[in-house]
């Protein structure tokens, strides 16, 4: 995915301001001066004095492209349930888009999934649901991936 | 919609609420508060077509937002990134995972 410089600054408020809404959020933004880009933003909820109940972590990394533009080239989009200890992640990277799931009311087993090509706003919406609903994490819509890596 | 110096903060003891809980602490009718929902002045997570939860966060940003704990923001424009240790760091878990089963 290719983005403007603009593009890529609305994205980060827009990611920013959803998260906010939900718990306590960091904002990282490294390298915009140089050639690669880190942005990652973390939320943990629901923030203030409260028990942590649930980690929302989002990590895109970028490289320069022609013009004022950033292309994403790895991607890190995790929600871990800290009180299950479950986890749902997309992940692009070394070129491969996979999952990770963990089920706690499986052996609390991390595997790795196939997965297609995900934004962060879809993956959001999953992981909010998750969360909103106060429902366990489950891996029973993932397929295992085909090669292990 | 609070005097902060008038009127004591609200308890806030649930990560979430229902439209008629927020409004009962806002001590306004459940109705204004799904108006603040619909103009996105609170934010709420419709669940189903009549079910919305709002998060503790999101009611605390309205009713008392000197208790809210401000974004961290951190820039650093002129850091490198290595793009290889952090395909490396992601690429680690695969390596426990295969350990592990």
């Amino acid at each position: 995915m290719r983005l403007s410089s603009h593009a890529l600054g609305q994205r980060k408020a827009t990611l920013t301001a959803k998260l906010e809404d939900l718990g306590d959020a960091t904002v990282d933004d490294t390298g915009v001066g140089g050639q690669t880009r880190e942005l990652r933003i973390v939320a943990a909820a629901p923030g203030g004095d409260a028990a942590k109940a649930a980690v929302f972590d989002y990590r895109e990394v970028y490289r320069r492209a022609r013009g004022p533009a950033w292309e994403m080239v790895v991607y890190a989009y995790e929600y871990r349930d800290t009180l299950s200890g479950g986890r749902r992640a997309y992940h692009l990277h070394d070129g491969i888009f996979h999952a990770h799931c963990v089920d706690p009311t499986a052996h609390g087993r991390d595997h790795h999934y196939r997965a297609p090509e995900m934004d962060v706003f879809e993956a959001h919406d999953e992981f909010r649901g998750f969360y909103v609903a106060g429902l366990t994490v489950r891996c029973d819509d993932l397929r295992p991936a085909l090669v292990r890596r | 919609m609070r005097n902060p110096k008038k009127t004591p903060v609200p308890v806030f003891d649930r990560t979430f609420y229902t439209p008629r809980e927020a409004a009962q602490l806002a001590r306004v009718h459940p109705s204004t508060i799904m108006n603040y929902i619909r103009s996105g002045r609170l934010y709420g997570v419709r669940l189903s077509e009549r079910v919305y939860r709002i998060p503790v966060k999101s009611l605390r940003k309205l009713l008392a937002p000197e208790t809210v704990r401000p974004t961290r923001i951190i820039e650093r424009p002129f850091a490198k990134v290595d793009l290889r240790a952090i395909e490396r760091e992601l690429a680690r878990e695969h390596r426990q995972d295969r350990r592990r089963t």
